[in-house]
């Protein structure tokens, strides 16, 4: 008999699709080390969910602010930061060098100069607004934080589980009760329906 | 602590500890029931835990889709449960097995009998027969007197031979459930059946509702169609909450889950009046949708009308549409935090 290990995880953590399931329950049916061992899962799953997660120590934040990293004053690295605003001087002031022939400075090369620079200089900080802009439409959209991740409701173990509840009231119909091993049709008569134990309560 | 939350925690610890006894008394008071008639209703409910039959039984619903119907073949073991295979059906072998509840559990199944005590006024119509079997006919009156229900109960065994459960109305019949054989059997077990398969359900109680309701799951003690809170399970392995309800006629589930509704998983589900409500009728009937970070998924033998009513009295936010300025600015604002080195720390400072 081949045991389907590698699979006992993910059938305990419900994220094998319909037939994988069916195998491994199936398998799980006349397994009785497979069964051990999902059930140990299923406890340590458990316990491990009923874990109250620890409350962050009330100087963890006075601690962050130590470290180097956080703190306001500047760091010791350097970064160069090149923006067109610090490529104006250097520009500018290259062909000022090169100008040997005693000629002022405002000639007509050097307003040129300006104007390009003046152009340079208002396409940059556009593309910065641009981009802070778009960075903000972004980062403003509702669906980024405030929303829940989405999700698929399991209706057949949903329907189990209703099941289950309802066998102990003392008139409930077994359709309800067949229902609960296939949630995707009506009144238990889905021709996928397969001959699986359930758990009751 | 605030007067009204004191008002909450008080009602829920009457709500835990205090309801099979206030189900118990409010007959008493506001109506009287026919001491036969809870007899006989609690020997059929009884009945299961030590009798064993082998039996058809034919089910029927009716909706607003038409009516379904299924017909079952039940061997029921007093000792274990119930092993019931659709009859006539494309699937031929297909079972299903149904473990009898634990004596423990069933001192809480019970509610839903003290509940149909509590909600309805039980009648005994006294002698009929039924299948060729001496029975006895009970009903259950709304306090408006209109008939709710008719259970025929065997008198020789105390096993339920037939319910009928009735609209607002009293005359239109929603569902049926009928044995058109039955053979009492003296084995106590079945000897074919497979080993039961782990679940991950575990049992929450009443008492933790106050809890629950403080953490922000939705779970009123009371629901419309005279439905009411029984009992809670916790389902570990996808973090779900169950919240049973009852009148002692309908049982209604509802499963509430952190996150927001997929808008893949409502394949199959017809759309509903209410933007963002998907239903599917059947036995039972199913519907699901998500609401201030809480998807809803309610499953329930309730008829159409009283199904909608129950929907409706749950919160039905719809995800809040914000426009491209106002989006910026929320955006500007985000930004501008993180500029400010506690601004970037405030959110982990609380």
């Amino acid at each position: 008999m081949t045991h389907p290990l590698d699979k006992l995880s993910a059938v305990v953590d419900g994220q094998l699709d319909h037939d994988s399931r069916d195998k491994v329950l199936s398998h799980l049916v006349g397994c009785d080390t497979c069964r051990a061992e999902v059930d140990a899962q299923r406890r340590v799953k458990a316990r491990m969910a009923a874990l109250e997660s620890p409350d962050p120590s009330t100087d963890l934040m006075q601690r962050l602010m130590g470290v180097s990293s956080f703190s306001t004053e500047p760091r010791e690295e350097v970064r160069p930061v090149i923006t067109p605003v610090s490529l104006f001087p250097q520009r500018s002031a290259f062909p000022a060098g090169r100008s040997t022939g005693g000629t002022r400075p405002g000639t007509a090369r050097g307003a040129r100069s300006r104007r390009r620079a003046g152009v340079l200089g208002a396409a940059g900080s556009a593309a910065a607004v641009a981009s802070l802009l778009g960075t903000a439409f972004v980062v403003g959209d509702p669906a980024r934080s405030e929303q829940p991740p989405t999700l698929q409701p399991p209706v057949a173990s949903f329907s189990s589980d209703h099941a289950s509840t309802s066998s102990g009231a003392p008139f409930a119909d077994p359709v309800a009760l067949l229902n609960s091993y296939n949630g995707a049709g009506y009144a238990g008569l889905n021709p996928t329906l397969r001959p699986v134990a359930l758990t009751g309560r | 602590m605030s007067l009204s939350r004191l008002a909450v925690l008080v009602s829920t610890a009457l709500i835990g500890f205090g309801l099979p006894t206030s189900a118990a008394a409010v007959p008493a008071l506001t109506k009287a029931d026919s001491p036969t008639a809870v007899s006989w209703l609690q020997r059929a409910a009884a009945a299961p835990n030590h009798v064993s039959y082998h039996g058809t039984q034919i089910i029927t619903s009716w909706g607003p889709q038409g009516s379904s119907s299924a017909m079952l073949d039940v061997v029921h073991a007093a000792s274990q449960g119930s092993e019931i295979s659709v009859l006539g059906s494309s699937a031929p072998g297909a079972k299903a097995f149904v473990q009898r509840a634990t004596t423990t559990d069933a001192a809480v199944d019970g509610g839903p009998l003290a509940l149909l005590q509590a909600t309805y006024q039980l009648v005994d119509k006294c002698c009929t027969d039924l299948i060729g079997r001496s029975a006895v006919l009970v009903e259950a009156l709304r306090s408006d007197q209109t008939l709710a229900a008719k259970f025929w109960i065997d008198k020789a065994s105390g096993l339920l031979l037939q319910r009928q459960l009735f609209s607002a109305d009293g005359k239109t019949m929603v569902r049926a459930t009928v044995f058109t054989e039955l053979e009492i059997e003296s084995s106590e077990f079945l000897g074919h059946l497979p080993p039961t398969v782990p679940s991950g359900v575990e049992a929450v109680g009443m008492g933790k509702v106050g809890h629950l309701r403080s953490e922000g799951w939705v779970c009123a003690p009371e629901l419309p169609a005279a439905l009411k809170l029984y009992d809670v399970h916790r389902d570990t392995t996808n973090g779900s909450l169950q919240f049973s309800y009852s009148d002692g006629l309908f049982n209604v589930s509802l499963f509430e889950q952190r996150g927001a509704l997929d808008p893949a998983a409502v394949e199959g589900f017809g759309a509903t009046d209410s933007p963002g409500v998907y239903v599917r009728y059947g036995m039972p009937s199913y519907v699901v949708w998500s609401s201030g970070g809480i998807v809803y998924t309610l499953i329930g033998d309730l008829p159409p009308d009283q199904l909608g009513q129950v929907v409706r009295s749950f919160p039905h936010e719809r995800p809040v549409k914000v426009s491209a300025i106002q989006r910026l600015g929320t955006g500007l604002a985000k930004i501008a935090t993180w500029l400010t080195p506690m601004g970037a720390l405030s959110p982990k400072l609380g």
